[in-house]
């Protein structure tokens, strides 16, 4: 089976989550087939799961004169502070191939693929809980996923390093005595593919191996792909109109 | 009165809770980094509940309604974790 593959590269928070939503309404009218996509942030940005509040859950302050962006993702889950990592996405219908009907199974099927990308890379990784993945009882990636019009979306995160004490000045915590705690415990419990390995990669690298990976585990063969214009002009109309808006930003 | 509470879910997440309430419940605001499929269907709580009686029956009652619902399917967050919350919110001091 020959599926769409996308690397757009870096874009900024609003844009990239465009995308994503451009994709899902383009596959699931059957306009664009099922597409997998790499994808970088640039400048690094935050995302906030769909139910989190944003001004609760993330220091604004910080994060403006930081120059890092902030963004609502249509996905449940928890906030992201998204720097030197891959994020993939994939847009593939419900009942695409052998995926599960449930969604814990199909968060383990697509997870798959970044397991085979580790693996390629030569890191030993597990699967855990919902919709995590670890390397050495480390988190190294983050996933998460919704499912409308038929189709599932699920985009995630693999880091390939990651700076605590930056990630939980953008993050709001209870105190600055928390504020330590917090960043000892992380340290303890997240790890990035460069923190594993001895032989650093880089974001191309990194992309290769998941790609590679995901066709392993999948089954399938990845064909070289862009947007379409329909995707490339909706992408910059729900980025304007939606994920860079405060209605949207601050719905919570 | 306004009231937020955090709670912890025993399905593991942490919830946030905001409401205003007097007799009755005028907004609510259930936050957190849970996952629900569809995700309308909180909204659609969140609907149930503004105008609801505050007391522990009409909460109740509503909730279970909710959860009975076929359909929606919920990770990280569950009838316990948002009962414990209201309940919290209805008990507590005014937070201003």
């Amino acid at each position: 089976m020959t599926v769409r593959l996308l690397l757009t590269g870096y874009s900024t928070a609003a844009r990239n989550m465009a995308i994503d939503e451009s994709v899902l309404h383009h596959v699931a009218s059957g306009d664009s087939p099922p597409t997998f996509r790499l994808y970088g942030w640039k400048p690094p940005a935050v995302s906030i799961g769909y139910f989190q509040s944003l001004a609760e859950e993330v220091d604004l302050d910080v994060c403006d004169e930081l120059g890092v962006e902030v963004v609502r993702r249509i996905t449940g889950g928890g906030a992201v502070f998204h720097d030197d990592e891959v994020t993939y996405s994939a847009v593939i219908p419900e009942n695409w191939g052998s995926v599960p009907d449930s969604i814990p199974e199909s968060y383990e099927y697509i997870c798959g693929g970044i397991l085979k990308g580790l693996e390629g890379l030569g890191i030993d990784a597990r699967f855990q809980g919902l919709n995590d993945i670890a390397a050495g009882g480390k988190k190294i990636s983050g996933n998460a996923q919704t499912r409308r019009k038929g189709m599932i979306l699920q985009h995630g995160t693999i880091l390939i390093s990651i700076d605590l004490e930056r990630m939980f000045t953008l993050l709001k915590v209870p105190s600055e005595k928390t504020r330590k705690k917090l960043i000892d415990s992380a340290k303890e419990r997240v790890t990035g593919i460069n923190d594993i390995l001895t032989n650093h990669v880089s974001f191309e690298d990194v992309i290769s191996a998941l790609a590679g990976g995901f066709e392993r585990s999948l089954g399938v063969e990845f064909e070289r792909s862009e947007l379409s214009e329909n995707e490339l002009s909706m992408a910059d109309k729900v980025a304007g109109e939606k994920y860079g808006t405060e209605d949207w930003n601050h719905m919570r | 009165m306004k009231k937020k509470v955090l709670v912890e879910d025993p399905k593991g997440k942490f919830l946030k809770i905001y409401m205003d309430f007097d007799e009755t419940i005028n907004e609510i605001v259930i936050t957190g980094d849970f996952f629900a499929h569809p995700e309308q269907a909180i909204d659609e709580l969140q609907e149930n509940l503004t105008g609801a009686k505050a007391e522990s029956g009409e909460i109740k009652r509503i909730l279970e309604d909710f959860f009975e619902e076929k359909g929606v399917r919920m990770y990280g967050i569950s009838f316990e974790g948002l009962y414990k919350g209201i309940m919290e919110c209805l008990e507590g001091e005014d937070d201003g």
